[in-house]
């Protein structure tokens, strides 16, 4: 198996000595899924934030596109967080900007090549079921498709990895299996997933399609 | 630079002109605290009024029919006394140092001893038909009051404090204008240094803009005060070292506004 995440004994506990996460081990395959199920302040936020390094483990490793994320010097820390898709519980969109903005200006930002630059809009729109929205203003859109905005803006430079907190948080059931359906087209298109949900129904759809499915259930006692 | 950074920088700034309302009064505080400096180095200090100062001539008339060689060998002579400091020609119709009826030679000595040795010799030589003496009392430069340099110095410092307060009141608008798209540059991985560098660049243009307004008001005043010489004697430093005051001004401004900008940019909050 071609391992694009691979989580080995991680640990994490607070300030204070509350063991949040312990000995938690999963890997995630090149083209699979992981979805990390627990109740409301379980660890799985906290878990993508040590991924992204935003917070330091107690114990244990992350290896990350070949690199060891804990041990990582801060100037490549961000590096690798360019190379991973993060798409937020509460995501960050620029309301007043157009779809089309939003995801220009993250591409200028992160200086995307100009010639490349329609294209990595096109495919961002087009994989996030966006197409033909691209002149409305972020403010504008129903919360399912603010949430696809998200994705597209987290997709834009097209990542071998995206972690995705919540996404199918106060949707709709309707808005849940549309949803559902970009996150397996992304999956599909060849980007592993890294999907955190309450419950696992029924995001465990994502793992049904995908070759290497895994289902992480996180410790339900923990509390933040 | 990366294309990317100045990009950030750009549409920072595009989002400062939406907050005008703010970062304006910041400049004008600046520019005000560059005034209030320049007025501090400017102003005279504190030191004891000068006393006023008697100047003291001898007038020499000079007969009708000296010729001019002969008006020239005495003019050398007198030139040539230690106890004379000045010396000039005056004609009839001049009034410096006071009204002149015919042709005299007016000279200045330096103090009482020194009048009666240049009298008594000017009435023993040839060609001079009489002679006055003139004693004038020269009222000193005028001086602004000491507390002008006290109340520039305290409006320097109430500037400065003020220009800190609306660097954070601002940079407070700036953010909350732009919090998404930190977020969001955030998440994306920029690094915090490079997270700054827009709104320095915002602290930046500000500065730029106070020492637009300083270097006006400094140009201005010094413009003005070439015609009034009272100004000029009263201080006197007002008409030098303008390309140093320039220069200083644009630098100070520059740094006032990186160090309001820096001052005033948030610390970094955790996105959930």
């Amino acid at each position: 198996m071609d391992v694009i995440l691979q989580v080995s004994e991680l640990r994490f506990a607070t300030d204070d000595g509350v063991l949040i996460l312990d000995q938690l081990s999963f890997g995630v395959a090149r083209d699979g899924a992981a979805l990390l199920v627990g109740p409301p302040s379980s660890g799985k936020t906290l878990l993508l934030k040590l991924l992204l390094r935003d917070v330091s483990p107690t114990g244990g490793q992350i290896l990350m596109l070949g690199r060891n994320v804990a041990r990582l010097p801060a100037r490549k820390v961000s590096l690798l967080r360019r190379r991973v898709g993060y798409m937020s519980e509460h995501p960050a969109l620029m309301h007043e900007r157009t779809v089309l903005e939003n995801i220009e200006f993250k591409l200028r930002a992160l200086a995307a090549p100009r010639e490349e630059m329609p294209d990595l809009v096109t495919r961002a729109l087009q994989l996030a079921g966006l197409d033909g929205r691209e002149g409305t203003p972020a403010g504008e859109l129903p919360p399912v498709e603010q949430r696809q905005l998200a994705l597209a803006l987290a997709m834009a430079m097209e990542p071998p990895l995206l972690l995705c907190d919540a996404p199918l948080h106060d949707l709709a059931d309707g808005d849940e299996q549309v949803m559902l359906e970009i996150l397996d087209g992304v999956r599909a298109a060849g980007t592993a997933l890294v999907v955190t949900a309450r419950t696992a129904e029924p995001a465990r759809r994502l793992l049904e399609g995908a070759p290497q499915g895994v289902l992480v259930r996180l410790r339900q006692e923990a509390v933040l | 630079m990366s294309s990317g950074v100045l990009f950030i920088i750009g549409d920072a700034l595009r989002a400062m002109l939406g907050c005008a309302g703010r970062w304006i009064p910041w400049s004008l505080t600046m520019a005000a605290a560059l005034v209030a400096g320049a007025a501090v180095v400017i102003l005279p200090g504190e030191e004891e009024p000068p006393a006023p100062a008697t100047h003291l001539f001898v007038l020499a008339y000079l007969e009708q029919a000296l010729s001019e060689e002969e008006v020239n060998r005495l003019a050398w002579e007198t030139w040539s006394w230690p106890e004379v400091s000045q010396q000039g020609f005056r004609f009839a119709g001049e009034s410096e140092p006071k009204d002149i009826q015919r042709r005299a030679l007016v000279l200045q000595v330096a103090d009482e001893q020194a009048r009666v040795v240049v009298e008594d010799r000017l009435h023993a030589a040839d060609g001079v038909a009489g002679v006055e003496q003139l004693r004038r009392t020269v009222a000193p430069p005028p001086r602004l009051p000491g507390a002008s340099r006290i109340g520039a110095l305290v409006g320097l410092v109430l500037s400065l404090a003020g220009s800190i307060v609306l660097a954070r009141w601002a940079m407070g608008a700036m953010v909350s204008r732009w919090t998404s798209e930190l977020t969001l540059l955030r998440q994306a991985g920029l690094q915090e240094t490079l997270l700054r560098l827009p709104f320095l660049a915002v602290g930046a243009v500000a500065g730029v803009g106070a020492a637009a307004l300083y270097l006006a008001c400094y140009w201005g005043v010094r413009a003005w005060a070439q015609g009034v010489p009272a100004v000029l004697e009263a201080a006197p430093a007002l008409t030098t070292g303008g390309a140093t005051a320039t220069v200083l001004g644009v630098l100070v401004a520059v740094l006032l506004g990186l160090l309001g900008a820096a001052l005033g940019y948030p610390p970094r909050r955790h996105h959930s």
